[in-house]
């Protein structure tokens, strides 16, 4: 019998830096979730105000055993969203 | 100049017949299950009436394109290996794709019929359509409806196939290939059984007053005055009370349809190579009237005259218009 496994979206919502953070913290510490997808899936205007924190919310998802998978926007057209 | 393709919708085998009459060079077209994005009962091809379409059209020297452009689900995917043999056994001029599996299965079975990638892949950066142009041959896109014309200009230099842009019809916000409104409320995927708003799940409620309020499984998308026409209940397109708001609104979008009459011109000069006409759901008489004044719009434009714009108003959903994105970004 294979064990069921959770994967975790990346976050739709535009929330403030702290309540993502702090959103992160919870789910390495308490949730039952295998899998993490991070990264801005929406708008690349909203990208400045997380991407400084990635590296450290990544790794502080791995050092709790969850995979981390990184995403980019689900739709891409400008010249500055294809670098 | 180029003379532009243009591409128009049949969803019955007269409709299709009526759209090469009134001057379509390509009519697109499915087959009668969830291989198309348009799988609405008493729509589209069964496979001896497609046969026959396709003999109609290629003897008035016209293309037929055949949509098998939703998504498999696992382990379902036969009925789309079906659609593209049997596409190919009678001869279509093209296949229209969104998924990556349906397009291999393609171009391996059937490499000489040409692949155009649909819409509903929502391909709007070169990277992406060199994708699928590299692997699976892709011959032409069919831009989601987010471009400027002057991105579609310089898209257009950046990537090794033809552009096709939606110019007249439904006009939805939703990114393309990708809305699953439907299935929160009827539990059916747009993107994988291809329909959106199914008419099994569509009651028309009388209100006090005379009204009417469209529902889709149960819920009420809309509610309509005595006097006001009743809309069909298309999630995105209804009127809801939010928190933010006093009275019910349009919260994601009005329903408004594309009108690029206007930028016919631009577009043509923008190396645009087929323009696309919306609207399989839609009656003959719709495909006549709209396919006519885009074809007389479409000659004058590439004899060097004046186009003269029809009055298309009248054939538009709720007799709104817009040119959504692609005259600026600031229309939503």
């Amino acid at each position: 019998m294979t064990t069921a496994r959770l994967t975790l979206g990346p976050v739709l919502c535009h929330w403030p830096p702290e309540k993502l953070l702090d959103f992160y913290a919870r789910i390495a510490d308490e949730a039952p979730i295998d899998t993490v997808y991070l990264g801005e899936v929406v708008c690349s205007k909203r990208v400045p105000f997380f991407e400084d924190h990635y590296g450290e919310v990544a790794d502080r998802l791995k050092r709790a055993g969850k995979k981390v998978v990184f995403s980019s926007l689900a739709e891409v057209m400008l010249k500055r969203e294809r670098i | 100049m180029n003379r532009p393709e243009l591409v128009c919708p049949a969803g019955t085998p007269s409709a299709l017949r009526t759209a090469v009459d009134a001057g379509a060079d390509a009519v697109y077209c499915g087959f009668q299950n969830a291989t198309n994005a348009r799988n609405f009962p008493g729509l589209n091809f069964t496979i001896d009436e497609l046969g026959k379409s396709v003999a109609y059209a290629h003897a008035r020297g016209r293309k037929v394109l055949l949509a098998v452009n939703t998504f498999p689900p696992a382990g379902k995917t036969a009925l789309w290996r079906d659609a593209i043999d049997v596409g190919h056994r009678l001869g279509v001029d093209a296949f229209i794709v969104a998924d990556i599996g349906v397009a291999d299965y393609a171009r391996r079975t059937a490499s000489d019929t040409r692949l155009h990638l649909s819409v509903q892949a929502a391909a709007s950066s070169p990277e992406a359509i060199r994708f699928y142009c590299r692997e699976f041959n892709v011959r032409r896109v069919v831009l989601p409806r987010i471009l400027t014309v002057s991105e579609i200009q310089a898209l257009g230099k950046e990537i090794p196939c033809e552009m096709e842009t939606f110019v007249f019809g439904n006009h939805g916000l939703m990114v393309e290939g990708r809305c699953s409104l439907t299935n929160y409320i009827t539990g059916l995927s747009t993107n994988m059984d291809g329909v959106c708003s199914p008419a099994a799940e569509v009651r028309y409620a009388a209100l006090p007053g005379g009204g009417l309020a469209s529902q889709l499984g149960g819920f009420t998308i809309d509610c309509f005055a005595a006097k006001e026409k009743a809309g069909y209940p298309t999630i995105c397109k209804g009127r809801y009370g939010t928190a933010c708001r006093d009275t019910p609104y349009y919260a994601f979008e009005e329903p408004v349809s594309l009108n690029l009459s206007p930028l016919l011109p631009d577009l043509v000069r923008s190396g645009v190579h087929a323009f696309k006409i919306e609207g399989r759901q839609r009656s003959r008489a719709y495909v006549r009237a709209v396919v006519a004044a885009f074809r007389q719009c479409v000659d004058a434009i590439v004899s060097g005259a004046d186009p003269q714009l029809a009055e298309l108003a009248a054939l538009t959903e709720g007799g709104k218009e817009t040119e959504g994105a692609f005259k600026s970004k600031s229309w939503r």
